[in-house]
């Protein structure tokens, strides 16, 4: 992870990127027990051509250092990597803005907040994001309930919490 | 009601234990993690594939009903694809959802995969080898 993330901070110093941060089941296991996942979700913002987001410049840098896609991820390092837009929602983009910042094995990187990371399955509502829900209750001492309330009452959340705390 | 005790003991003792796990820092986690899919990835190459369901004899030792619940996890298994990583991880406790009156036979059920997440050392995947057995 650690190749996977320096490599990474290096597209973001040679403009390839802009900030970016962690999310999805990486983000997860920051703050719950590990659990089995097969690539590192990293939310960036694209540059756009009309409707389209481009990945071009990113495929691009990538492949001419040598590394080499693997179905919709590149792999760099030990990891597929998933460059995923963060535009949409605005959930979204409210977790990407305010991702907290840490260090990997002594390189910075950002990791969406617990708060923004149960909202967003909250919103999703599958299965194992409902099941991991309840593991961040049991396992993550740092969830801020009053932030993570603001957050599920502005994006419209607060029923599908509700219907979610009462399985 | 002993073994009603028991199960809410084990059930108890790997909560804990998914609590310690969460406390670990964050490149411990990952290196479990990696593990983990490695396992994954032999297992879709065909390196390590499921065995049959236990035997009957040995699910018998676990409770009227709990002759059950090998199949189920085997037939929700078979149906979604859940791959061998999952099956061994504490999430495939939570995704594997039965009839509340089978809770306590899964969570045995379920400990045997919790098990191996204990520490990530050599001897924590040759521990799910009588699970599992290999091509070669």
């Amino acid at each position: 992870m650690e190749e996977t993330l320096k490599v990474i901070n290096q597209m973001q110093a040679d403009g390839v990127i802009g900030k970016y941060a962690i999310g999805g089941a990486i983000a997860a296991i920051q703050y719950v027990e590990p659990f089995a996942t097969q690539d590192l979700d990293i939310f960036v913002m694209l540059p756009s051509e009309g409707p389209f987001l481009i990945l071009d410049p990113i495929y691009s840098y990538l492949t001419a250092k040598g590394y080499s896609t693997i179905g919709d991820a590149i792999q760099i390092g030990d990891w597929p990597v998933q460059f995923l837009p963060a535009h949409h929602p605005p959930l979204l983009v409210e977790a990407w803005e305010e991702a907290n910042e840490i260090t990997y094995a002594s390189v910075p990187t950002r990791v969406f907040t617990p708060e923004h990371l149960i909202a967003i399955m909250v919103q999703t509502g599958r299965h194992k994001d409902i099941a991991r829900v309840r593991m961040f209750f049991d396992q993550c001492n740092s969830i801020d309930d009053e932030r993570l309330m603001e957050i599920l009452q502005k994006h419209d959340l607060l029923d599908k919490w509700r219907s979610i705390i009462r399985q | 009601m002993t073994r009603n005790l028991e199960f809410e003991e084990i059930f108890a003792r790997k909560e804990a234990q998914r609590k310690e796990l969460a406390k670990l820092p964050f490149e411990e986690k990952l290196k479990i993690v990696m593990r983990l899919r490695e396992l994954g990835n032999a297992k879709r190459t065909g390196k390590i594939k499921f065995k049959k369901p236990l035997p009957t004899r040995r699910r018998k030792s676990l409770g009227p009903s709990a002759t059950m619940v090998p199949s189920l996890l085997a037939l929700r298994i078979s149906r979604l694809g859940i791959e061998q990583q999952k099956l061994s991880s504490p999430e495939s406790g939570l995704t594997v959802v039965v009839a509340p009156t089978l809770t306590s036979q899964l969570s045995v059920a379920t400990d045997r995969w919790m098990n191996h997440l204990k520490a990530p050392t050599s001897s924590l995947w040759l521990s799910i080898r009588p699970n599992y057995e290999s091509d070669s």
